[in-house]
């Protein structure tokens, strides 16, 4: 069997962020041998609001594949700091919870902690939230912020945290990283491609220029010319528009981004260091009911089919970003998808140009990472279930998963938390979820009896109390964000 | 509704060790174990070699090493060796570690590949402390510094079952097990809700219990005889159905390792302990008598036999359930992998851990039960898969049932598993399984399955530098070895040594 010919050529096609971000991963990873163009076209991206306002902690990790350093996110494009997103007036309970980013919660013996909160609830028949036992949770509602510092034995080394950011923002800071890089960029829109088979043989540019490459990444959105001609299985969901403004001011706001459920939909708030992101996204199909604008004043930021294509990735071409998938920026969720996408071609680039095996691996990860994903995102629309009703009553008229509906007996009925392989949701993400969301354990691990009640209580307490003394030692968000620029300033002369 | 009775029907090694798992956990909340076990019916005695997880178990009990590996007459273990698997006359060791580090986020196998197709040839081995010195004979315990070449690898025992559920139930009954000595005849269920209520002896009394474990061994007492909840046959993929097993004098230094020999119609076990050498043949009677399989494990013994050879017929699978009602079958009462890769005494930890994990209250609903079996079939899937693959990983057809294995239709998740290796040497992961993708590297790169091409992240580094790393480790890794004394000073020392 021969190898194939090798890759020597990738195409990347793209008008926004998502197209920019794998520019910027490939130009770290490729080997000089392979040379890599960027195609970007002339009008941009319409649907980058659709990857939200805030990443999750996994961000950090991900821009430093990319050679960028917080200290150029924070300087050069009004980010700041997200412990997480604060939920309001959520679902038909008008709940109200923060999800937030933290490493753990401790194990006493071996037993989840949560188990330890349902057997005092138990006790005293209340229902106490996890709430107050996660720093970040803490820190994100009274609006405070400090890096956490490593290795030391402090609440504050438990938090973990992401970026609230602007999609343009951040497009144009990633564009000029990529522009500087030894890519070959080309400005030039796409006449069309030409396909054999499956098969991407060379796509013609209004420019004249006419592109041929080894591997291609369509990074175009939902109406990518390159994919004209190929029909590509789909799976697709609710229709989702939104309308975003920008109240600017002169002080940041606080380290979590505020989302209030409304009728139909929500509005999100997001501090940036210039002013706060409105963002307003509603079902235009709510219940059956056509949804108008609530906005009327501001067009909208975009009006997207929820959905995604079951084989992003065809023949020797990829489909990256909202070509590929557009959920619902309810969640970190569409930019932690768009990192492992791009995490998971590059551990994936094809060699030679038979890419079968690269295909199917990456669409077959693609999907779990999605479908899970998806179970955290429909979790925010599940009523309280009761293993009676479990599978007639889901807010949203589509029956449930039968892995979320696993998902929440095992911790309904008793706090076990089920994982399953490629989850971009942790464990920990889902305990405050289900807690957030009302969905309180019936009884609890029975080895959480060995600890004494008074003991117990007492832990409980000191945890709370070292988390608010912690808190109250934290500066403003925005007073340690004007301290961080000062001093990146004064360093860079 | 809490548990308060739990009734375990089977000693041997699985119900010692959920008997000592249960009491540890459960004996100051008021739940009563009781344990029936007959003289009579003697155990098959599963697997004397383990995996490093054991050493997990143990330390969860409190159970002092050297106290442990007295009285179980153990011997440290590094891997497995396995003969003449891709190859006759070729050897490998499958380490409880990692080959070199990753390189920027990217497994150093790639880099190793990168090396070997453009001419730099080198034992991937080379770049394993645990392999080299396991090839040497050598041993010693992992240091504090885990990112230390020498002090970065896994360990595991060998050890006699015997003795191990000896110790386990002194263990027990010190944490108030009642053992009761007798053979169960029968069981009477809940007219309505089918669940066990009780296991009548063969003296007339009778054990009441909320929740019942079936250690009964292949049998399955209750699982099957009585609650009839049917079996997963995996012959198909791993048609090995009987073993024959003796114990020898050990002759020669006392070595790191257990050794799987490839033979014509199955393969051979040698398992060093203390005070013996454990020895057996794995076979499939289709292509060999029984009398033949004896004799020629009689006639590779390395000393004189200290037992008669002891015939066991098996059928690898698993029950279709391993938790029904409120039954849960732990050892070979729920499933069967020919021991291959040392994973009996595993599948009954892990079947204990998801037990006390996923405890039942004595309402037994349904969903507690799933979760279980969904965990358990998983475990039970992924070391079918890893288990085939020394079959099927190889270029033998020198027999019928190396041929059988040629042509045979593998199961889907293994067949994308070394097609993906294959091309590019890419590894399938998952979170939940035993086996780590560096096992799998070992497995495939020992049975010479080899990459056409590697990960493209592994170019970026220079010729030069990429040598010069590569020679670093392989130099630092012979010289932990170096430093490391010969594994029968060391247990010797270790076990004349008081905590």
């Amino acid at each position: 069997m021969s190898a194939g010919k090798s890759v020597q050529k990738i195409a990347i096609f793209g008008n926004g962020l998502a197209g920019l971000l794998c520019a910027a991963k490939l130009v770290q990873i490729l080997p000089a041998a392979v040379e890599l163009i960027y195609v970007e076209e002339t009008k941009a991206s319409d649907t980058d609001d659709l990857f939200g306002t805030v990443t999750s902690q996994t961000i950090y990790e991900f821009f430093l594949g990319l050679g960028i350093y917080e200290p150029d996110i924070v300087q050069q494009t009004n980010s700041s700091f997200s412990l997480g997103t604060q939920y309001k007036n959520w679902g038909p309970e008008n709940r109200s919870w923060t999800q937030s980013f933290y490493r753990s919660l401790p194990a006493y013996n071996g037993v989840g902690f949560h188990h330890y909160l349902t057997r005092v609830n138990a006790a005293s028949k209340n229902t106490a939230d996890i709430q107050p036992y996660i720093m970040s949770v803490q820190a994100a509602q009274a609006g405070v912020f400090a890096h956490p510092p490593e290795g030391k034995n402090i609440p504050l080394a438990d938090v973990e945290y992401g970026y609230h950011f602007d999609a343009d923002m951040w497009r144009k800071t990633i564009r000029n990283v990529v522009k500087s890089s030894n890519v070959t960029w080309i400005q030039s829109d796409v006449l069309n491609a030409t396909w054999r088979r499956e098969t991407l043989r060379s796509v013609s540019l209004s420019d004249g220029r006419n592109i041929e490459a080894d591997f291609f990444i369509d990074a175009l959105g939902p109406n990518s010319e390159l994919a004209t001609g190929r029909a590509s299985p789909e799976a697709t969901g609710r229709q989702l528009k939104a309308t975003k403004s920008f109240v600017p001011s002169e002080t940041l706001g606080g380290t979590c981004r505020i989302l209030t459920g409304t009728p139909n939909g929500w509005t999100s708030e997001t501090p940036l260091q210039n002013g706060t992101t409105v963002l307003t996204v509603f079902d235009s199909n709510f219940d059956g009911k056509s949804v108008e604008n609530p906005t009327t004043q501001r067009p909208l930021a975009f009006d997207v089919t929820l959905g995604r294509q079951l084989t992003p990735w065809s023949g020797n071409c990829l489909t990256l970003g909202h070509g590929a998938a557009r959920i619902e920026p309810l969640t970190p969720a569409p930019m932690i998808l768009l990192q492992r996408d791009i995490d998971r071609l590059a551990e994936l680039l094809p060699v030679t140009e038979k890419m079968r095996v690269e295909s199917r691996e990456y669409n077959r990860r693609f999907n779990a990472d999605y479908d899970h994903a998806e179970l955290f995102q429909s979790a925010f629309y599940m009523s309280d279930i009761s293993q009676e009703t479990a599978d007639s009553n889901a807010v949203t008229n589509s029956p449930p998963d039968q892995k979320l509906l696993n998902k929440i007996i095992q911790f309904k009925s008793r706090g076990v938390l089920v994982q399953y392989d490629y989850e971009p949701f942790t464990e920990r993400d889902w305990t405050v979820l289900y807690f957030g969301l009302g969905f309180y354990p019936d009884r609890y691990d029975p080895l959480a009896d060995h600890i004494p009640d008074s003991q117990l209580k007492h832990r409980l307490a000191q945890m709370r109390t070292a988390i608010e003394i912690m808190v109250k030692k934290m500066p403003p968000h925005h007073i340690y964000m004007t301290g961080l620029l000062k001093y990146l300033k004064e360093k860079n002369g | 509704m809490t548990i308060k009775r739990i009734c375990i029907l089977g000693g041997g090694t699985g119900g010692w060790m959920t008997a000592a798992g249960l009491s540890n956990k459960f004996n100051d909340l008021g739940v009563s174990i009781d344990l029936i076990e007959s003289d009579a019916i003697g155990t098959v005695g599963v697997g004397e070699a383990t995996l490093p997880h054991i050493r997990f178990f143990n330390k969860t009990l409190g159970i002092d090493e050297r106290e442990f590996m007295r009285a179980t007459r153990a011997t440290f273990k590094l891997g497995i060796e396995f003969c003449d698997w891709g190859q006759v006359g070729d050897s490998y060791i499958h380490p409880f570690g990692d080959y070199g580090e990753p390189i920027n986020g990217v497994d150093f196998h790639h880099f190793w590949l990168r090396l070997l197709q453009n001419g730099h040839k080198s034992r991937l081995d080379d770049y394993s402390y645990p392999v080299l010195a396991a090839e040497s004979g050598k041993f010693q315990l992992p240091g504090p510094d885990c990112l230390k070449i020498g002090s970065n690898f896994g360990y595991a025992y060998q050890f006699d079952s015997g003795l191990y559920a000896e110790l386990l139930r002194r263990y027990s009954e010190n944490r108030g097990v009642k053992r009761t000595e007798g053979k169960a005849i029968g069981a009477t269920q809940n007219t309505e809700t089918g669940l066990v209520d009780s296991i009548q002896l063969e003296n007339g009394s009778q054990i009441n219990a909320d929740l019942f474990i079936d250690c009964s061994g292949f049998r399955g007492v209750l699982i099957e005889q009585l609650l009839q909840t049917g079996y997963e046959d995996w012959s198909e993929w791993l048609p090995c159905n009987r073993a024959v097993a003796v114990q020898c004098e050990s002759a020669g230094p006392s070595l790191p390792y257990t050794r799987a020999t490839a033979r014509d119609a199955g393969w051979q076990w040698r398992i060093p302990l203390q005070h013996r050498t454990g020895n057996g043949y794995v076979y499939w009677n289709k292509y060999i008598s029984d009398d033949e399989a004896t004799h020629q494990l009689m006639s590779t013994l390395e000393g004189s036999a200290l037992t008669e050879p002891k015939q066991l017929y098996f059928k690898t699978g698993k029950r279709r359930k391993l938790w029904n009602k409120n039954v849960v079958a732990i050892g070979l009462a729920g499933g069967f992998l020919e021991p291959l890769e040392s994973t009996s005494i595993h599948l009954i930890q892990e079947g204990i851990t998801a037990l006390i994990e996923l405890f039942p209250n004595a309402s037994f609903q349904a969903s507690d039960a799933n979760e279980y079996n969904r965990r358990m079939d998983l475990n039970f899937d992924r070391v079918r898969d890893f288990l085939l693959l020394h079959y099927v990983a190889t270029q033998r057809d020198d027999t019928d049932m190396w041929r059988y294995f040629r042509n045979m239709t593998l199961p889907e998740s293994l067949q994308e598993k070394l097609e993906a290796w294959n091309t590019r040497g890419y590894l399938l992961r998952y979170e939940q399984g035993v086996f780590l993708p560096p096992s799998w590297v070992a497995v495939m790169a020992g049975q010479n399955l080899l990459p056409s091409s590697y990960d493209m992240r592994a170019n970026q580094m220079s010729d030069a530098d990429l040598l010069g790393m590569t020679t670093a480790i392989r130099r630092d890794s012979q010289a932990a070895v170096n430093e490391t004394p010969d594994h029968g000073a060391f247990l010797a020392d270790y076990m004349g040594a008081t905590s």
